[in-house]
This record gives structure tokens, sequence and C-alpha cells, in this order.
């Protein structure tokens, strides 16, 4: 990796950030329809139907995995854009600030995978 | 055909032999460069040394400006939709954890999204999510660019590809929830 | 068509700023008599010819392509003279300098900044370095498409003004000068794109623009520097990214390569 005067690592988060956003634009409208409203509703049937139909899908380790890392690309643009926000309000936090923004969209996926294997392991 | 000349480039110049004109002070001149040393010392000024005119005003941005322009507005609406939605991932994750533990837990994050305070979370978040998704598909036509000959791809056949996109993932979803495939 | 329907007089507002005698500027208005082809440029000509002859403003060509009547009015950044007054009627209208520049006088903003940027991209061909080019250094109308568009910009600067982020960092390279360099990368006869990618993918080089598209907006040449940010957003994020696995692979900016 060359260096030179104001070269940051902009390019990888911005490209995570647009990556997060591309998926974010057909992912999450569908997603919310149906986890927010349509299964708590009972479109699918109670809490029991829509476990049978994918709890046996789900708790394979590399489906897990393929949709926390999605998951992460869309908290990752959330945190991209809040950062940027910040800068957008003349506000211009000390480094910490943004290692934490960013850090919660990479810790969460990490801890919520890490959960999820044990959940799956013990259950 | 003219008259002596008075200078020539490689001679030497003749004597100046005219009385030296009277000079007076430039007192205008002179006001300005210690208006702008005055300035160069109170700091609100440009002045670079040299006796200059300029004093240019620098606007500041005030902090408010993304209210001032529909078009900001919308931006700023936008930018903030994002971390609404990144609310509702945390959200799913839990669930994904919910769905690994066990039905217990599965029914108990199913029942949280019927909470009224989630609930209404869950609403801002399908409206940042709509907001996202049509101002994504707006701008993306702008940076993918297809070309074809001399010209580019039209912006509908980027957007329609997204779309589509979306129309598969929610048919896939709706058809495996509703048990198409058990 | 000699006759036209609308006209009058109409109040406008003109930000007047004195640098050797005023701290902050003040807004004058003027009584500027209009018909349906009075542009915003010969108001203010009316003012300087018939009103006040200190008033200071630039212009040159009068028909939109020089670049040099950029004013906000009632705060949006137009050509002077591509803008009628009818348009504003009744009024008033306001005029003031571009936003987010250094006001020297009046109308008349501090353009240095601009230039700096760019030229700071090196807005010309770069020749092939390892051979002549083939007499006349030709191009087919597909390789001039692909930057035809980027080629329109008349240095107006309309986008600066439009741009919040530019007038949050100062030092943010900017909507036209990006465009320029964008123009120039994706030319065939061009081969300095390594040259330019230090300049753009810096902190105050692409990085500052968050998308906001209003530069596009205000463009009056339809060249779309937003679109351009973007493309070279995504072009230095690819050769970063194959820098990133091939550390010692070393031609970022290949012609070929990651500039679609
Ligand atoms: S890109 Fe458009 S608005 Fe910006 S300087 Fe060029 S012509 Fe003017
Ligand atoms: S006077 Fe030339 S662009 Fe308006």
């Amino acid at each position: 990796m060359r260096r030179w005067a104001g070269r940051t690592n902009e390019p990888l988060f911005w490209g995570l950030f647009g990556g997060g956003g591309m998926v974010s634009v057909f992912l999450m409208p569908v997603l919310i329809v149906i986890f927010a409203f349509l299964v708590p509703f009972g479109v699918f049937g109670g809490a029991e139907g829509t476990y049978e139909t994918m709890h046996g899908v789900l708790t394979n380790w590399f489906v897990a995995l393929v949709l926390f890392v999605v998951l992460a690309l869309v908290l990752w643009h959330a945190a991209h854009r809040f950062f940027h926000s910040l800068h957008d309000l003349k506000i211009h936090p000390p480094e910490i600030v943004r290692v934490v923004i960013y850090g919660v969209a990479l810790l969460a996926p990490a801890i919520g995978y890490s959960l999820f294997l044990v959940e799956a392991a013990t259950s | 055909m003219t008259g002596a000349p008075t200078s020539s480039p490689t001679g030497p110049r003749p004597e100046d032999t005219r009385p030296a004109p009277a000079r007076t002070l430039d007192v205008g001149r002179l006001a300005q460069a210690d208006r702008v040393a005055r300035r160069r010392e109170e700091g609100t000024g440009a002045g670079d040394g040299t006796v200059s005119q300029r004093n240019p005003y620098r606007p500041t941005m005030k902090r408010t400006w993304f209210l001032a322009t529909k078009e900001y507005r919308a931006y700023f609406l936008r930018e903030g939709a994002a971390v609404v939605v990144g609310l509702f991932v945390l959200n799913l994750m839990l669930g994904m954890v919910s769905i690994a533990a066990g039905l217990d837990s599965w029914t108990w994050w199913v029942d949280l999204q019927r909470n009224p305070f989630v609930l209404v979370l869950n609403v801002l978040a399908l409206a940042a999510a709509v907001l996202h998704t049509v101002s994504w598909d707006q701008l993306t036509p702008s940076i993918i660019k297809v070309q074809r000959g001399t010209r580019f791809l039209a912006d509908g056949w980027i957007i329609a590809q997204q779309v589509l996109l979306l129309v598969i993932f929610a048919a896939v979803m709706v058809a495996w929830l509703g048990g198409a495939w058990s | 068509m000699a006759h036209s329907e609308a006209g009058g007089v109409m109040t406008v507002e003109v930000q007047r700023y004195r640098p050797d005698v005023d701290d902050t500027p003040r807004l004058v208005s003027y009584e500027v008599p209009w018909t349906q082809d009075t542009s915003v440029l010969d108001a203010l000509n009316y003012i300087k010819d018939e009103l006040d002859s200190s008033i200071t403003f630039r212009w040159s060509c009068r028909m939109a392509i020089c670049g040099s009547c950029g004013f906000m009015l009632n705060g949006e950044p137009k050509l002077g003279c591509e803008q009628f007054l009818r348009t504003y009627a009744p009024g008033p209208l306001r005029i003031e300098p571009l936003a987010n520049h250094a006001v020297e006088r009046d109308l008349v903003v501090d353009l240095e900044p601009f230039m700096t940027k760019l030229a700071a991209v090196e807005p010309y061909l770069h020749p092939d370095p390892t051979g002549t080019p083939e007499p006349g250094n030709l191009q087919t109308p597909e390789q001039m498409t692909r930057y035809g568009q980027f080629a329109a910009c008349i240095n107006c600067m309309l986008c600066y003004a439009a741009c919040p982020q530019v007038g949050l960092a100062t030092d943010f390279l900017g909507p036209a000068a990006i465009t320029a360099a964008v123009r120039y990368n994706k030319d065939s006869r061009d081969f300095g794109n390594a040259q330019r990618l230090p300049l753009l993918d810096q902190e105050d080089g692409l990085w500052p623009c968050t998308f906001v598209g209003a530069c596009s907006t205000a463009c009056p040449k339809g060249v779309d520097p937003a679109a351009a940010i973007q493309q070279a957003k995504f072009a230095a994020t690819m050769d970063w990214a194959t820098e990133f696995v091939m550390p010692h692979h070393g031609a970022p900016g290949a012609k070929d390569g990651g500039h679609a």
C-alpha cells in the first residue's frame, strides 16, 4: 500500500458503506415488513409456525454467518452516515468517537454471531 | 527623420537635466498601508505585507445550513434515516440469536415486536428504509454507467434492475415463510 | 413579438461590500425597470450605468458560456446572464455573491482557491509515456462519449457555491476540479491517472463529498459533477483494493482498470 500526504483508509470505509447501502436497498424494506409486521401479527401463523420453518435453515452456521455479514454491512452503512453527519453539524469529535461509532458496526455483529453460535449449540 | 534620440537601448542614458518634480506624499496610500498593517496585527484581514486594498469578507457556514433549502433538508433526512435502519438491524440480530436459542425465546422476540414502543420504532424504520431505497435508486444511475456506443443505458434500466432484486427477494421470503417448501 | 406583456419596475437588492470601509456586507435596494427580456445581468448593468457606478461585478460573454457572472439569486447559485427578471416577478430579487467564497468587493469573489484546486489536478492530456501517439492522436466517438459530458464545464463555480461540503471544509477539492480530473482520466488519449490519484484519494480530495447532489442541481451546463465524483470514488476504491491485494502491482489508474 503506497502512502502519500493525506491518504486515508477512506476507500475501504466508503467501499463497505456502498456495499451496505446497496444490499440495504432491496433487503431492508422487505425484512422490516416481514419481521416487524407480518410475522408478529400472525400473517404466517404463530411464532411456532415461523419457528418450524426457519429454525432449521437459520441455525446452519454458514447461513447465519452470511446473514450476520450482510447485516453488518447495513450497520456499517448507518455508522458511516452517522459519523459524516457529525461533520455536517460542525461537530468534530476526537478520534475515539469515530472508533466507537464504527466499532459498534463491527462489534455488534461479531458479538451477535458468537451468541448465536453458543445458543445454537446449547438449544 | 526624427530628432536626436534621447535614449538608446545600448548606449548610456543621456543625463536628465530637468528639475526634479515636486513630490507630494501619497497620503491615501500610506494611510491604506497603515490600515493593512493594523488589520494584520488584529488578524482581521488579508494583507500579505504589500500595500493592498484587499480585505476579503469571509462568510461562515451556519450550523443550521441543512435547513436552508429543500435539497439540503432531503439530504439530511436521507442521512438520518440510515441510523434508524441501523437500529432495526440491531433488533434483527437479537431475533437471530433468539431463534437460535429455541422456541421460547423466539416467541419472546416475536411478542416484543408488538410492544408499542418497539412498534413505533419499527414503523419509523420502515419509513426510513423506504426512503433509503428510493433515494439510493435515484442516485445509483449516476454512478453505474453502462455505455452502448455513443450513448449510455437509460437510468430506468439501472433502477428497474434494483427494483427487480427487491421484488424477487420479497417473493422468495413470502413463499418461504408461507410454507412453499415445507 | 416586439411587444411584451410582462414588465414593470422591480426592487433588486444587491449585496454591497467595500473592503476598505465596511466590516460586513449589507444589502442595498435599487428600483430597476424590466421587460420580458431583461436578464439579471442587464439589471446589474442598468444599476451600474444609471444608479450607482461604483457597483462591482464580473461578466463577459452575456451568453452563459464564459462562466464569469455567477451570483446567488434569492439564495440559489445561477448565471446572471442566463436568468431573467421575469422569473422573479414581482420581486424583490436578492443578488448576492457566490456562497462559500471570500468576497473581495460587492459581487466579486476570490477566484484564487478554485484556480489553485483546478490546476492541481493537472487538467490536460498527459501523453503516453511509452511512445508517441499516431498522428492526430485519434479518438473514436465512443471514446469521446466516455467523458464528453464532463468536458462541458465552464468553470463558473456555481457548484462550489451550491456544495455545503465546500463551505464546511475549505480545502475540499470540490466538484468542478474533481470533474476535470475525471474528464481527463476517462480520456483515451490521456495517461495521467496515476499522477492524479494522490490528489483525489486523500482527505481533502474526494472524501469530504457526501453526495448531497446540490452541485449537479446547480450546474448550468448539465455536467453532473456529483456523478463524476462518485465515479472517481469508485475508481479510487478499486485502486485501493488492487494495491491491497497486490501491494507490488503498482499500476493504479491504468487505462483499462477500474475507470469504467
Ligand atoms: S461543473 Fe457545472 S457548475 Fe461546476 S464549474 Fe463546471 S459548469 Fe459550473
Ligand atoms: S456573462 Fe458569461 S456566463 Fe454570464
